[in-house]
């Protein structure tokens, strides 16, 4: 066994689900001969063929909207946006079309929408775009944000064998980071969807976190730990939709804090939804106030110094996790 | 009953509509769908189709008149029988169904707001408070003034609640019950006191506020019940070997340490479901109340005193599985992280000298329990075994401290029998699962 | 096009369903028993009858607001279509949708979405899927003169083209998006010279000759299901009432109208059939019987429907876990796999008759 990256983990899942399957394929641009954007499909063209590997135009909402169709089918598409900012282009496809499709005609809509979200490599204005609270607000479609190697295979199969709409949102900062390769089982394994996992258990306060944002969190986690004498537990959600409430719930309340973190823009993000259930449900237990840490309200910046300023990490983490501990 | 014949919304955002003309006159027949009427809005003139089959009987909106979409314009009185006409609409029946309770929550809500202004507001409400500490006081009926804060600004967090009641009730801790009547505490420092002048050689501390609410519990305890205290001697031999032999595997096996803390715990539990009368409590109005469920408080040495925390339903546990919660109980204990559940709601209390290697310890009873146990060391000694021969045994002491209001002798001496004959029972080979 | 005597009284009976169906919808918006809005077709009734049916087993539609014609001539049924603009309980959307946004795959029939245009990637969708499985179905994809303007429409129309899919593009351009006349949509004079920016065979015709309409649609199906790739036939028809029951169309200039409705496409071929001899007074008696039988019979069942269950409003909102059947085969027909059934009702879908609807037989003939 050899320990594999994030990328290869989702490359592999692809791979794997479609030689057990002949209905998954994929589509997308530059996803044939060229491998994709990231490689991720890279020799896939040679193994399966331009049938079942499809280069398009660059009209992400033929892309989605044929997926849909193919879907109705009963086949399995998996649809790549090059980079996710571009999924606005398919807006409607996914909104209109594949979300409210299974409600109003009771035809299932199997199909999943992939691609490379998030910030911190560069990427400025429109190649680093978080936009899962779009579609976290959706019914209809599930959002998947994995943040470990065997999350990123494990919930991708999982997402590809589902019979609704999946948006899967992987992180490209975590695509190649020699920190996250690892051994994955030989078995087909999966993660199931709208299961939260608990990367650390602690008894002072609760993290609410995904995506590439659990490593910041973590590393805030050891310092409290390690200077504050504070055990903080971090759980990544890992399903935005469906939400595992359970292990949320369970988690604050044992711990009465929380804390929640996400790389998306602090209003009407994912944390809004999490602090209002929490204060619908749990506000006897709260023993402080729900507080955030987001990106603030303005486009993804270009400029080192502002990216910097604009991303969450370990240090605006611990700055609210100290005053929420004091309140 | 006639039908009525509505002004159609004829468009989205249609509101109203005119009458242009009226295409039949009263007492004309019409069919089904035969025009009746030519209708008037901003967006379309249409001719408004019958809905039924029937005789204009009443025209009730007048050429040129304007009425609200949904007002009835004529009425059609349909032939008996035919299938269609009286079907009521569905949407003024929903209409009225709702307005029915919306005018109900009105009232409700207009009452309790009359209420809520009668309630004068108590004065917790403007101190610094986190909701979680607001529900914990109001659960163990604490007042919010007397806790003092320590979060941010003075805040009252759950710590400062735990920490209070943790203070109020420690060792051997009782639930939470309002202070007897009958027995007025005399609390440890009462009335106004001369502060005490320390003379040469002596030295003045201040007790923590544990070890204040552990002094004065045990003043408490004193006052409230007579004690009594009766012991018996207990061959702990078998026990012992089979610890000797098994407990490094025990604690391999599952991760938590066996000792003999277990096995008297267990005896205990069958000992009270023998003798429930030692389950119970004295009230304050003079009864005694059997308690149902044996709730075990086992005494946790800290650093900062002794915590009693409970194993609620002790007497459902196998050996090993309470070996199991007293090893969770005593590391939660350890590391301050016992919850409120932890804390409350136990019925007797097991007390473990032993461990400081006292062969005898006459314990002070846990408010408001019958009674109390402490184990002892449990150290070889010769003793006369059957046909007086003399042998080398593992001897322990039990002492248990009871309230002589509820039992006498007969009672304590019989559960300590059936405890010790419970624990002088195993063989050599224990099945502790 | 040669065509036997029944098959031309057989369109012109769909054509006469079709308009009679949608003058009994305006009569219920009218009556206040369809609270939503009410778009018709009168007039596009020889394009949308004409391009149907020149469709076969196995082949597909993605249909738009002024399709009955598509949906009744490829089965759908009109008790389905009454449940559905009364917002019933058992309507195909259980009350859910309104209008004719119905259909399902088995039959294959997308049930289309307000927003115009839309649909047609999915139908590129559907046609890879054909084209994949080596099937000969080929996809019949409408969209009004208005939709030509969205980026989906140049999106599918380049896809498919790029991919040679069975598909063919049917554009019904009646003249008006909603009041916008084509000179302020477009600044093309033929609809069809889109298709020559994605190198496909692009065609114009009267589309208020059902029999031009169904020449030129079935060259291009045939074409397509021979592995020619896609085409586009715009049929210029009119619109003789509003965009919605709502809309007076005050902005039609008069003499526009009553030039078309000079046209209309019934009367032409109704003239046609008695000057072949083919539609005898009697005959034409028979079919009014049966067209009236089948539309009182469609909204009595429709208003004796129950209505939707506000209980159930936010079910089903995705789609149960199992096994997904390709559409056609013969797992799609196994009740193992989650898309063999409405889950929702855990019945078969039912926006399509069993016995499609047919012209009923002569009454002398039996």
């Amino acid at each position: 066994m050899t320990a594999i990256t994030y990328l290869d983990a989702i490359s592999q899942a692809i791979r794997e689900e479609m030689r057990r399957d002949e209905a998954v394929f994929l589509l997308g641009e530059d996803v044939g001969t060229y491998g994709g954007a990231f490689k991720v499909s890279a020799g896939f063209l040679e193994e399966f063929g331009p049938e079942r590997v499809i280069d398009t135009p660059m009209s992400e909402a033929a892309i989605i909207g044929s997926a849909v169709g193919s879907a109705l089918m009963g086949m399995r598409p998996i649809a790549e946006m090059q980079y996710i900012d571009f999924i606005t282009c398919g807006f409607d496809q996914i909104i209109n079309m594949a979300s409210k499709m299974y409600w109003r005609s009771g035809m299932p809509v199997p199909m999943v929408i992939r691609g490379p979200s998030g910030g911190g490599t560069k990427g400025g204005p429109f190649h680093s775009a978080s936009p899962e609270a779009w579609f976290f607000h959706t019914p209809g479609i599930k959002v998947v944000v994995p943040s470990t190697t065997y999350d990123a295979k494990g919930l991708l199969k999982s997402a590809i064998r589902d019979n609704n709409p999946v948006l899967f949102l992987e992180h490209k900062l975590l695509y190649r980071q020699p920190e996250l390769r690892a051994e994955l089982p030989d078995d087909d394994y999966t993660v199931p969807l709208g299961k939260a996992i608990v990367r650390r258990e602690g008894e002072d306060m609760t993290v609410l976190t995904y995506g590439a944002m659990v490593y910041q969190c973590m590393q805030a986690a050891t310092v409290l730990e390690e200077e504050d004498d504070l055990e903080v537990e971090v759980v990544d959600l890992r399903s935005l939709t469906p939400l595992d409430r359970e292990t949320i719930m369970e988690s604050v309340k044992h711990t009465n804090k929380v804390l929640i973190v996400h790389e998306d823009a602090l209003t009407g993000g994912i944390g809004a939804e999490l602090a209002a259930i929490l204060a619908e449900e749990l506000f006897e237990y709260l023993d402080g106030p729900i507080t955030r840490v987001a990106a603030p309200d303005a486009p993804f910046p270009y400029a080192p110094p502002l990216e910097a300023a604009f991303l969450p990490n370990a240090e605006k983490i611990l700055t609210a996790a100290r005053k929420l501990a004091a309140y | 009953m006639p039908t009525p014949v509505k002004m159609p919304r004829l468009g989205e955002s249609v509101a109203e509509g005119t009458i242009g003309g009226w295409l039949k006159k009263e007492g004309d027949w019409v069919e089904r769908d035969e025009s009746l009427a030519e209708i008037i809005t901003d967006k379309i003139n249409a001719e408004l189709p019958s809905p039924v089959e029937g005789r204009l009987v009443k025209i009730l909106v007048q050429i040129d008149e304007t009425v609200a979409v949904g007002t009835d314009i004529a009425l059609i009185e349909a032939e008996v029988g035919s299938p269609a006409e009286t079907a009521p609409e569905p949407a003024p029946v929903a209409q009225a169904a709702a307005a029915a309770p919306a005018q109900h929550v009105q009232q409700t809500r207009q009452a309790n707001r009359t209420n809520g202004h009668a309630t004068p507001r108590r004065e917790e409400e403007r101190q610094r408070i986190s909701p979680l500490a607001r529900r914990l006081a109001r659960e163990h009926d604490l007042d919010l003034n007397t806790i003092p804060g320590t979060g941010t600004g003075g805040r009252v967090r759950k710590e400062d609640i735990l920490t209070f009641i943790q203070q109020r009730q420690t060792t051997p801790l009782a639930p939470v019950i309002p202070t007897t009547p009958i027995a007025p505490a005399p609390a440890v420092a009462q009335a106004p006191v001369a502060p005490y002048v320390p003379g040469e050689y002596e030295e003045v501390l201040t007790p923590s506020r544990m070890r204040l609410a552990i002094a004065e519990h045990m003043v408490r305890s004193k006052h409230t019940s007579p004690h009594a205290t009766a012991m018996v001697e207990v061959d702990m031999t078998n026990i012992a070997k089979w610890l000797e032999k098994n407990k490094d595997e025990f604690k391999k096996r599952n991760g938590y340490g066996i000792s003999f803390v277990p096995f008297v715990t267990k005896a205990v539990c069958d000992g009270l479901r023998q003798f429930p009368i030692l389950n119970s409590t004295w009230t304050p109005d003079n009864k005694i109340v059997l308690k149902k469920r044996i709730n075990m408080g086992v005494a946790v040495a800290t650093d900062e005193g002794l915590v009693v925390p409970t194993i609620y339903d002790a007497d459902q546990f196998t050996i090993a599985g309470l070996a199991r919660k007293l090893s969770e109980v005593a590391q939660r204990a350890r590391a301050n992280k016992l919850t409120l559940q932890d804390l409350q709601g136990s019925t007797f209390v097991v007390n473990n000298t032993g461990v400081f290697g006292t062969i005898i310890s006459i314990p002070i009873i846990n408010q408001p329990h019958a009674g109390i146990l402490s184990m002892n060391a449990v150290v070889k000694r010769p003793v006369v075994i059957e046909d007086d021969a003399i042998a080398v045994r593992s001897m322990m002491y039990l002492c248990l401290s009871f309230d002589h209001r509820i039992l006498d002798g007969v009672g304590s001496g019989g559960f300590l029998k059936a405890v010790r004959e419970k624990l002088e029972g195993y063989g050599r080979e224990i099945d502790v699962y | 096009m040669e065509m036997e005597r029944a098959d031309l009284l057989q369109i012109y009976y769909f054509m006469r369903l079709t308009r009679e169906m949608e003058e009994r919808t305006r009569k219920l918006f009218l009556q206040g028993k369809i609270v939503g809005g009410v778009y018709t077709a009168q007039g596009h009734e020889a394009t949308t009858v004409g391009a149907a049916m020149v469709l076969r087993d196995g082949d597909c539609i993605v249909p738009q607001h002024r399709d009955l014609g598509m949906h009744l001539v490829r089965g759908t049924s009109p008790r389905a279509v009454m449940c559905q603009w009364l917002a019933r309980g058992n309507s195909p959307a259980l009350g859910r949708d309104g209008q004719v946004h119905i259909g399902d795959m088995h039959h294959g029939i997308v049930p289309m979405i307000s927003l115009l245009g839309e649909s047609l990637s999915v139908g590129c969708g559907i046609a890879l899927t054909l084209k994949r499985f080596k099937r000969s179905g080929v996809v019949l994809a409408s969209c009004g003169d208005g939709a030509t303007n969205t980026g989906q429409f140049h999106e599918a129309l380049n896809f498919a083209s790029v991919q040679k899919l069975p598909i063919v593009f049917v554009i019904e351009n009646n003249g008006y998006a909603y009041s916008t006349p084509s000179h302020k949509q477009f600044a093309v004079k033929d609809l069809a010279d889109r298709a020559k920016a994605y190198a496909m065979p692009g065609e114009s015709v009267d589309g208020n000759n059902v029999l031009e309409v169904m020449t030129a649609v079935g060259n291009a199906v045939e074409n397509a299901r021979n592995g020619q790739g896609p085409a586009l036939i715009e049929c210029k028809t009119f619109r003789v009432r509003g965009h919605s029951e709502a809309d007076k169309a005050d902005y039609v200039p008069p003499e526009l109208r009553a030039e078309w409705l000079k046209k209309d496409p019934i009367k032409r071929f109704e003239e046609y059939l008695q000057k072949k001899k083919i539609l005898t007074a009697a005959r034409k008696d028979e079919i009014e019987a049966s067209i009236k039988a089948i539309i009182n019979d469609a909204v009595d069942f429709a208003e004796s429907s129950p209505q939707a269950d506000p209980s159930t409003v936010a079910d089903f909102v995705f789609a149960p876990d199992g096994p997904i059947a390709l559409i056609g085969s013969t797992q799609a027909q196994d009740e193992r796999y989650v898309n063999s059934l409405d889950r929702r009702t855990g019945q078969p879908f039912n926006s399509v008759n069993q016995v499609p609807l047919t012209l009923p037989e002569e009454v002398g003939k039996r």
